[in-house]
């Protein structure tokens, strides 16, 4: 069974996750236990791979309007999350 | 050019009603039967699976062929594509990246009947478009991996 990750949230989108957790709280829990657990699980219509000189950066999408954009350290089971909030 | 797309076994209307079982058995085992009523023959009796994957890979095949005349034929760049307007959000050298892996893996997919990987990298380059009309995710990627710019999301309270 693979070990679980740690989340960690870039300050800077603290807010954008808080207004998360109020409009949806719910997907909000969702999306983080996906992020601990199987952070890089293809899930079709909500995880995304990025590509080009994006590379490595992941997209959950936690509803229609939310999304949270994250990479995986596998080395150290870590997974830092970027951004997390509605698409601009 | 291949142009039988159904066994050439037909059945009269009349015959496919007084033997049901045993013509539903040979359209599944044949991929299909046509059926001819009167002295037409426009219907076909075919397994839902079978139809389901052909119209697949038509509307698939028809997207290709749309998106290449545009760079191909007409002589655009990716970036003014109508098939897919969202590229023009990368940059030159991501949109030829994507033709790469597009015509690629298209050509992949016919082979094998299975399109959920050109459906995955539709969707990823579709979101990548999509990420770079976002200057905050963008200049966070760029400086990404300073520890002491994160912290553990638990101690957000957040759920």
């Amino acid at each position: 069974m693979p070990s679980e990750h740690e989340v960690r949230l870039r300050k800077r989108a603290r807010k954008g996750w808080q207004d998360i957790c109020v409009r949806d709280p719910q997907g909000a829990a969702e999306a983080l236990r996906f992020l601990r657990t199987t952070p890089e699980r293809r899930v079709p219509g909500k995880v995304k791979k990025l590509k080009g000189k994006l590379k490595g950066l992941l997209q959950y999408d936690v509803n229609y309007s939310d999304r949270v954009w994250y990479w995986v350290d596998r080395g150290r089971n870590v997974v830092w999350v970027e951004y997390a909030g509605p698409h601009p | 050019m291949i142009k039988t797309v159904f066994s050439d076994e037909i059945v009269l209307a009349t015959d496919l009603k007084k033997r049901q079982r045993y013509w539903f058995n040979r359209a599944r085992e044949t991929g299909g039967v046509t059926i001819v009523q009167g002295k037409v023959a426009d219907l076909v009796l075919a397994p839902r699976q079978r139809v389901a994957e052909t119209a697949e890979a038509a509307a698939h095949a028809r997207t290709a062929a749309q998106f290449l005349r545009e760079v191909i034929t007409l002589g655009r760049a990716p970036a003014e594509s109508a098939v897919f307007p969202w590229l023009q959000d990368l940059d030159g050298e991501e949109q030829q990246e994507f033709l790469r892996e597009f015509v690629d893996l298209f050509a992949r997919c016919f082979t094998t009947g299975e399109w959920v990987q050109l459906e995955e990298l539709l969707e990823d380059w579709q979101a990548t478009a999509e990420a770079h009309r976002n200057p905050e995710l963008l200049e966070a990627w760029r400086t990404r991996g300073r520890p002491e710019e994160y912290a553990p999301i638990e101690t957000l309270n957040a759920v």
